[in-house]
């Protein structure tokens, strides 16, 4: 008996539902020397600009228990530069690949969209609107629930592709937001980014990061998006790519047992380029044992106890 | 030739001074692709550190590859603890390399505290000029240098400068630069200068290159997560090249020290 683990985003088909998340895997090139990338079902690109962007000073990354905080600041070379020199290699070597949009206005992201619906080899568009450390946009459209709205509405319209909202954890009612971009005509939600933080130099008494914030991710993280992931999934019908700290199966597991449809590794990529890898050879495992034939069995199929 | 992640097992490990190390590992792929100038991102299996620790190559004899380091964490304390057998999880040779010198160059070798390890590898690698390299050695006090002996051993001329005189000349590293321009004046545009130690001395050696008309080169450190690309941590302010002013539409640009360093020209790095 076959197992199947090819999902749906959209109509955005995955081989398998393990891709790499935005600003963890470069543009794969990368990778390709530590990584099987054709193991991988879909790399998201680092997060793209419409125009080049320089990022933040150094100090940018700073490593906490069991995580991280970053305040890269988004740099990347562009859009332009994306469709002419990241995106053939990807495309030649047959990896699935969504682009991760950012916009510090509605026209930005919308530019955006329209760039990438016409460049080939895209196969999906995941919206940030949950970066926390840019000065403009990014967050912002992603803790006020009309500009998400809005920002999501215009973009929609503005391409046919299959799309993502990848949603912000800085907020108080997270499905607030997933019914916002399920009700926009949104594919599929991801979650979460990473939680805004902060580390101190003891000795100097000053920020560790040059930005003063940054964002968490790492294991430190994972309990807490697990549970977003599974208010969510109450909340939606659309599909939710699940990520927060996963570095293991057993961590991968549990984001599609509380109602994920596929997940994304980040921080762990930093470290073991190879676990996406694994992880797909762990869930076929899990499911033989199981005597489940197809990954979507797996997807929401929590039990809570009986009160 | 490029990288490769690899579990390996640890062949030595010596304390060389309070508190600095050398650990060897055994990887044939390691030994035969390391350059001088490259590193080696090293992971303790299990230890519950998220990042591996970047350390430069410090030397490579037959299938065996040394690292030198100084505690300084918690990622270096526990590797301190390393016994011979256990395992390492390294990703590496990363990033560039000093360049090769011309046989009629004559290097400068400026290195400080910690920073000693990838010039030794340099040096050795191009041994059969030993005779035309000056290294200079600065440190905070005696306890502190490290390698003089390796470096004559070598046949390099070796001069030493502490901040408190306890060995070498009183004072700093680049004062020792600056003699050694000044006796080389009439060799100057065959000069050299590759330098690797804090940011306050990279940035006074690379201020001296600049003013002297003298190629320098500077092997940087930042915090870093992946040592291959991805995560952009590990960057420093450098002007763009005539490609990337182009393509960026800008000046300046952040460098990523893992893949497009970790050697730099001292000319092209804005100093924040």
């Amino acid at each position: 008996m076959g197992i199947n683990l090819s999902v749906q985003l959209g109509k955005l088909k995955l081989k398998n539902p393990v891709t790499v998340a935005s600003g963890c895997f470069g543009y794969a090139q990368e990778m390709e020397s530590v990584a099987d990338l054709s193991q991988i079902g879909a790399v998201i690109s680092k997060g793209l600009t419409l125009e080049p962007r320089i990022g933040n000073p150094s100090p940018r990354i700073v490593e906490t228990p069991s995580g991280m905080l970053n305040a890269i600041g988004l740099q990347n070379d562009g859009v332009d530069v994306f469709i002419k020199k990241k995106l053939p290699y990807l495309k030649e070597n047959n990896i699935q690949t969504i682009a991760n949009i950012n916009g510090s206005t509605i026209e930005e992201y919308e530019q955006l969209a329209e760039r990438l619906s016409g460049a080939d080899g895209v196969g999906a568009l995941e919206v940030n609107i949950s970066c926390p450390n840019v000065k403009h946009g990014g967050i912002e459209f992603g803790v006020d629930p009309k500009a998400c709205e809005e920002v999501l509405t215009r973009i929609r319209k503005k391409t046919g592709l299959t799309l993502i909202a990848k949603l912000s954890p800085n907020v108080t009612h997270i499905q607030e937001f997933a019914k916002i971009v399920e009700g926009v005509g949104c594919d599929a939600v991801s979650l979460v980014n990473t939680y805004v933080g902060m580390a101190v130099d003891v000795n100097k008494r000053k920020p560790i990061l040059t930005n003063i914030t940054g964002g968490l991710s790492g294991p430190a993280i994972r309990p807490l998006a697990v549970r977003l992931t599974w208010q969510v999934a109450q909340a939606v019908k659309i599909p939710i790519l699940g990520m927060g700290g996963i570095n293991s199966v057993q961590d991968a597991l549990e984001f599609f047992i509380v109602g994920a449809t596929a997940i994304s590794i980040g921080t762990a990529n930093f470290y073991n380029p190879k676990l996406s890898a694994e992880i797909v050879a762990g869930l076929e495992e899990y499911l033989l044992k199981h005597n489940l034939n197809d990954i979507s069995q797996l997807t929401g199929s929590l039990e809570l106890n009986k009160k | 030739m490029s990288q490769q992640q690899q579990t390996v097992l640890i062949s030595s490990h010596t304390q060389i001074g309070e508190g600095y190390y050398v650990v060897g590992v055994a990887s044939p792929w390691l030994a035969q692709a390391s350059q001088p100038g490259q590193f080696v991102m090293c992971r303790l299996p299990n230890a519950n550190l998220l990042w591996g620790r970047a350390f430069s190559v410090y030397d490579v004899v037959g299938d065996e590859v040394f690292l030198l380091y100084k505690v300084m964490g918690r990622g270096t304390s526990l590797l301190s603890e390393k016994k011979v057998g256990e395992q390492l999880e390294i990703i590496g040779p990363l990033g560039n390399t000093f360049s090769k010198p011309k046989p009629d160059q004559f290097l400068l070798l400026v290195g400080g505290g910690v920073g000693l390890p990838p010039l030794y590898f340099y040096a050795k690698t191009y041994q059969e000029q030993a005779s035309q390299m000056r290294v200079m050695i600065g440190a905070r006090d005696k306890e502190n240098v490290i390698l003089e002996e390796e470096f004559k051993a070598l046949g390099c001329q070796v001069e030493v400068s502490t901040d408190d005189g306890s060995a070498g000349l009183k004072g700093l590293v680049t004062e020792l630069l600056k003699k050694a321009i000044r006796n080389n004046s009439k060799i100057k545009d065959k000069l050299l200068i590759a330098s690797c130690g804090p940011n306050p001395m990279l940035k006074a050696v690379s201020a001296i290159g600049i003013e002297e008309k003298i190629p320098t080169e500077i092997s940087m450190e930042e915090s870093m997560a992946c040592g291959l690309g991805v995560c952009i941590g590990c960057v420093v302010k450098t002007h763009c090249s005539p490609e990337q002013k182009e393509e960026l539409k800008r000046d300046e640009t952040y460098t990523r020290l893992c893949c497009e360093g970790p050697v730099l020209e001292g000319s092209r790095v804005i100093w924040e």
